[in-house]
């Protein structure tokens, strides 16, 4: 394994999408975990700043390198082993898989791939059967080193939770190097600390409480598991992991409803998420758009192949919720759809200002549409870079507690309104965790955003909600972030890094 | 469900489609496939077209065809394209002639006539061959792509005369020849079906235009700097193509979106698409679908696009982009 | 005015599981959508009813499972479904497909206007739309574009062929195939859906059809054959090619110039 000193040929490696620009000495591209430990080792041995690196999709600069040795991991990129659990397929892979080409790998995998327990009959139905990764992650291209690394979500967070929540296992490297496996409920935080199951032991404070920085602060009780997942890379790196993939649910609908009225979008949204809280039904996802990113998918419609194919939006549409669900009773999914048909109409909604999908192949075309809702906003970013080439990602991703979702989907609006900037918003609505892009067109306005955005975080501190739930922290957002830990919680955070180093 | 007692000949019947007198170029790539397919083995390869009028033109470039005979259908009838009067003219040579085969060329019109004619002939088409072969029984061996191209199929019509397949323009090379193909003239052969469609007007493209989709260049992550694109442009002109790029180059901010290739970008759909360092993701492939032949220059011999595209080439896109300027350069 | 439509249910992806001995595709149930064409097909269809105040009856060759496509149909606007559905239908080419359409649109009757996708993505041959003309002894309109005007008596449409295209004034009845992209198909609302899922189908089997000899249908009336089947390469399309550089690039501008001529002649 080469370390090779970077010139020219690798200036691909010095940005992801977020639009920013690194620099780094050496590169090196290891081929497994043991070539990875080294890498790691010469690097803590060298004194070597270190940035870790997937597929390069992240976008809060997380992959972008300051200095230092760039580790990326594009070369990892075996599915190991396959194992069924009974009732969800346990994939082992290296971290630098995709997700698209796990997608890939599972529709004819070799035999050697199984292990040993998974029958000759189990095989032929587990092959038959389509599997997803349950959160659902927008990006297909993003390895599961990076998903682990932000504990990315995805379409069906709402359901199925996110990145973290779905990884059996994993074999972690820590910045010096070293390396332990370890199975969910193996290492379980205590008052003090964390048992490792090699013996080590992590040494660090405990709280009772949520960060607002996602997970750099453990709680007493959490599984080392959770812990490291989100922790992007300051507490070094999975080499290895073992992901649920769940197997499609037969009967599967999406449905988009588009909100002519303000008041049909309130009313109708509390009271699905009322009925949602209530029927603990098959909802999978719900995702909200607001007028403006409506607007912009139907400007693009001609460039846009994945979103060409779409009929006109219905006139006035001024915000829509796409939402999911799933279950293995048909007759049931049936009953909630028109559970679901009659509160929106009783909102004021219109019966043709629906579209519906029923299954996986149908709903294709409206995946596609979310999926295309941050590319195009991308798109829109690199349009002002033209003229402004400082804009970054200006953007909230801000989580707090579900049920005052409309609180804070009022908030960003009235925000928005006021800066009248073009702003994108969207996001999972019932896990009110919304996305909310600006984009400046000069520094004064950039400035503007920034501190708009500092605004809502302090809210969602103070609600205790997270100010950075699933995109990362990053290189963007560090110093932003920062202002909103407490001296404690820093050395707290400092604490754990250090805890990290020493094993 | 066999046709008739009397058993059809090893001939090989080819429809030559024409226009203005001009015999399209898809038949004589046919003309030279029916040669081979009927190899030393004694077949004889007919012809058959349908024309306004038999002018000396059109009965020249028919009569220099490697052709034993061609029969030309003349009238009024055949001065646009109607599918029912063309096939009416094939259904009554092939009854006539009785050939074991007939080729078409999958142009817009021989995939009308083919399946419009193989009703009264009460037989079968296989569409879109990519290769034709006769086996040791004499039956034509018809194998064309399945379900989406993951599969290969190939497909005989066991019984039923006579087999009749399409080919498209391109999956065979024309031997030009100089042959001396004796012509017959025939009365229009009036369809079954009644009234027939009229054509009320015309919109042909003019020859001389490019078509917007002929050839596209693209260029994807292996570009080192934002500088070098110049380079690709410069390739991209020496090929008489259109410039796209894939996602990479526009995140970097490279070039425009509207250059973006993949799902978040264009569909495109060129008779030539010619990829400069392109790995091929998923949404990339997304929007090459339409692409007819695929060449790939990649030093990454495992890159997807380089697994899939017609033409892989492992090699450094810079150093074949030097070679294109220098031989156009050379040859002015 | 009584418009009938075509459609197909086909393998969504790469799970066609083919039974080598006989050529045939089983199919995987949850693996199946609407022909793509089709969805083109239905719109223009439902736009014409919606202009001269007609009614559509879709129509479709499968297994049960094929009412699905059906079903779709009905979500985006269609009256009646009926689903072709029989043992003795099953393995047939385009010649016994066309001919079990065109039986079942002659036993319904009264049809002024058959409307199909140009194509399947599962076979994609593009043949049946005109065979299906010919059985029923209607002049067959492919590879339209633009349906200019529609009547009780005549329909004026545009259809591309080599190296341009033309307006064509036909009679009806006549079956005409359209191709995707000159309308947008309006996606099914959920009260549509909805309602779709509780709608009857009609079921025709081999007893219901005028012609009750089991030679006429499916494999048995199938002219063309299967012999053999196998995987394209799915790892790799071709050999990768190692030449120098000035080969390769005498390669690309050859290819090139081949291209450019075939745009030059009529396609």
């Amino acid at each position: 394994m080469e370390f090779i000193k970077t010139d020219e040929r690798h200036t691909q490696y010095l940005r992801d999408e977020s639009r920013m620009e690194g620099r780094a000495e050496w590169i090196v591209f290891p081929k497994n975990a043991r070539e990875l430990a080294a890498a790691l080792k010469t690097a803590a041995e060298q004194g070597l700043r270190v940035t870790l690196q997937g597929s390069l999709t992240g976008i809060a600069g997380g992959a972008v390198p300051r200095g230092g040795l760039i580790v990326n991991l594009s070369q990892m990129r075996q599915v190991l082993r396959l194992r069924y659990d009974g009732e969800a397929l346990l994939v082992t892979l290296e971290a630098g898989v995709t997700l698209s080409q796990l997608d890939l790998f599972l529709r004819s995998p070799p035999p050697e791939a199984w292990d040993d327990d998974v029958s000759a009959e189990q095989k032929k139905t587990l092959l038959r059967q389509p599997f997803f990764f349950a959160p659902g992650p927008t990006e297909k291209e993003a390895s599961f080193g990076g998903l682990f690394a932000c504990n990315a979500g995805g379409l069906h967070s709402l359901a199925f939770g996110r990145t973290g929540a779905q990884t059996e296992a994993l074999c972690w490297l820590t910045p010096g190097g070293g390396m332990f496996r370890l199975h969910r409920g193996d290492a379980v935080f205590d008052r003090a600390g964390c048992n490792l199951p090699d013996g080590k032991r992590i040494r660090c404070k405990t709280i009772l409480k949520n960060s607002p920085v996602q997970r750099m602060i453990p709680h007493e009780g959490m599984d080392l598991i959770d812990f490291l997942a989100g922790s992007e890379g300051l507490l070094g790196a999975a080499a290895e992991l073992t992901v649920r993939m769940l197997p499609e649910p037969p009967f599967c609908w999406g449905v988009l409803y588009f909100f002519c009225e303000k008041e049909t979008e309130a009313a109708f949204l509390q009271r699905l998420f009322e009925w949602h809280q209530e029927h603990a039904d098959g909802m999978t996802a719900s995702e909200y758009y607001d007028g403006s990113v409506l607007r912009l998918i139907e400007e693009n419609k001609a460039t846009f192949s994945a979103v060409k194919g779409l009929p006109a939006f219905p006139d006035n549409a001024g915000s829509a919720l796409y939402v999911e669900l799933a279950g293995e009773d048909e007759e049931a999914l049936n009953e909630r759809l028109f559970a679901h048909l009659e509160l929106f109409l009783s909102s004021g909604g219109a019966e043709e200002h629906t579209w519906a999908a029923c299954g996986a192949q149908e709903m294709e075309k409206f995946r596609v549409l979310r999926h295309s809702v941050p590319e195009l906003v991308n798109v829109e970013i690199d349009k002002k870079r033209q003229h402004f080439s400082a804009l970054t990602k200006t953007a909230g991703d801000f989580s707090a507690p579900p049920a005052l979702f409309s609180k804070y989907l009022n908030l960003y609006k009235q925000g928005i309104a006021k800066t009248e900037l073009p702003a994108y918003l969207f996001g999972h609505v019932f896990e009110n965790h919304f996305h909310i892009n600006f984009v400046p067109e000069n520094s004064g306005q950039m400035a503007a955003c920034k501190d708009l955005l500092t605004e809502w975080a302090a809210q969602t501190v103070y609600d205790g909600g997270c100010i950075a739930a699933e995109n990362g922290v990053g290189e963007l957002k560090k110093d932003w972030t920062d202002g909103f830990l407490s001296q404690e919680q820093k050395e707290h955070i400092q604490a754990v890094i250090t805890a990290f180093k020493e094993l | 469900m066999t046709n008739n007692t009397v058993r059809n000949s090893a001939d090989i019947l080819v429809f030559l489609q024409q226009a203005n007198g001009r015999i399209h170029p898809n038949s004589l790539e046919l003309v030279t496939a029916a040669n081979t397919l009927a190899g030393g083995s004694g077949a004889r390869v007919f012809g058959v077209a349908a024309a306004e009028t038999a002018s000396a033109g059109l009965l020249e470039s028919l009569r220099r065809l490697a052709l034993c005979e061609v029969d030309v259908y003349a009238g009024e009838q055949y001065k646009n394209f109607i599918a029912e009067s063309f096939s009416a003219a094939l259904v009554d040579c092939a009854q006539r002639r009785r050939p074991g085969t007939l080729l078409v060329g999958a142009t817009p019109e021989g995939r009308a006539v083919a399946p419009i004619a193989a009703v009264p002939l009460k037989t079968g088409v296989t569409a879109d061959c990519t290769a034709l072969a006769i086996d040791e029984g004499g039956l034509l061996l018809q194998t064309r792509p399945a379900y989406g191209g993951d599969i290969m199929a190939t497909i005989v019509t066991p019984a039923a005369r006579p087999q009749i397949a399409t080919v498209r323009q391109g999956i065979f090379t024309h031997k030009p020849s100089c042959g001396n193909a004796l012509i017959h003239i025939h009365e229009p052969v009036l369809p079954k079906v009644f009234p027939l469609p009229r054509v009320v007007n015309k919109q042909m493209e003019d020859a001389a235009d490019a078509p917007e989709s002929g050839i596209v260049v693209a260029v994807g992550g292996g570009l080192r700097k934002k500088e070098d694109l110049e380079l690709f442009f410069a390739v991209n002109r020496a090929l008489g193509g259109e410039l796209f790029c894939s996602r990479s180059l526009v995140e970097r901010g490279w070039l425009p979106h509207v250059r973006q290739i993949g799902l978040s970008g264009r569909s495109v759909a060129p008779r030539l698409l010619v990829a400069f360092g392109i790995s091929g993701s998923v949404q990339f492939f997304a929007g090459i679908q339409g692409a007819r032949r695929v060449f790939a220059v990649n030093t990454d011999e495992s890159a997807p696009l380089m697994r899939a595209a017609d033409c892989p080439i492992v090699g450094d896109m810079y150093a074949v982009a030097d070679e294109i300027i220098a031989q156009t350069t050379r040859s002015g | 005015m009584k418009i009938a439509v075509c459609i197909k249910q086909v393998p969504a992806g790469a799970k066609s599981v083919m039974d080598p001995e006989k050529g045939l595709l089983a199919r995987i149930e949850t693996d199946t959508r609407l022909n793509p064409y089709d969805a083109f097909a239905i719109e223009a269809a439902l736009q014409i009813a919606e202009k001269t105040g007609g009614t559509l009856t879709a129509f479709t060759m499968g297994p049960p499972s094929a009412g699905q496509a059906l079903r779709e149909a009905l979500a985006m606007g269609v009256q009646a479904g009926v689903l072709l559905t029989d043992r003795a239908f099953a393995g047939a080419d385009v010649a016994a497909t066309s001919h079990t359409l065109g039986c079942a649109i002659k036993k319904a009757g009264g049809f002024d206007l058959i409307v199909c996708g140009q194509q399947t993505t599962d076979g994609d041959t593009a043949q049946v739309p005109f065979a299906l003309g010919a059985c029923l002894g209607v002049c067959a309109l492919g590879w339209v574009t633009e349906i200019s005007e529609v009547s009780e008596k005549e329909i004026f449409l545009t259809q591309e062929l080599s190296g341009g295209s033309q307006t064509v004034r036909a009679a009806l009845p006549a079956c005409i195939a359209v191709g995707k992209g000159f309308l947008t198909p309006r996606l099914p609302s959920l009260a549509g859906r909805l309602a779709a899922k509780k709608k009857p189908l009609t079921m025709w089997g081999l007893a219901d059809m005028a012609d009750q000899n089991p030679e006429h249908y499916g494999l048995h009336a199938s002219p063309t054959r299967v012999r053999r089947i196998y995987a394209a390469k799915a790892e790799q399309k071709a050999s990768p090619i190692r030449e120098p550089s000035s080969a390769v690039a005498q390669r690309l501008r050859s290819a090139a110039k081949q291209a450019r001529e075939e745009g030059r002649h009529d396609e």
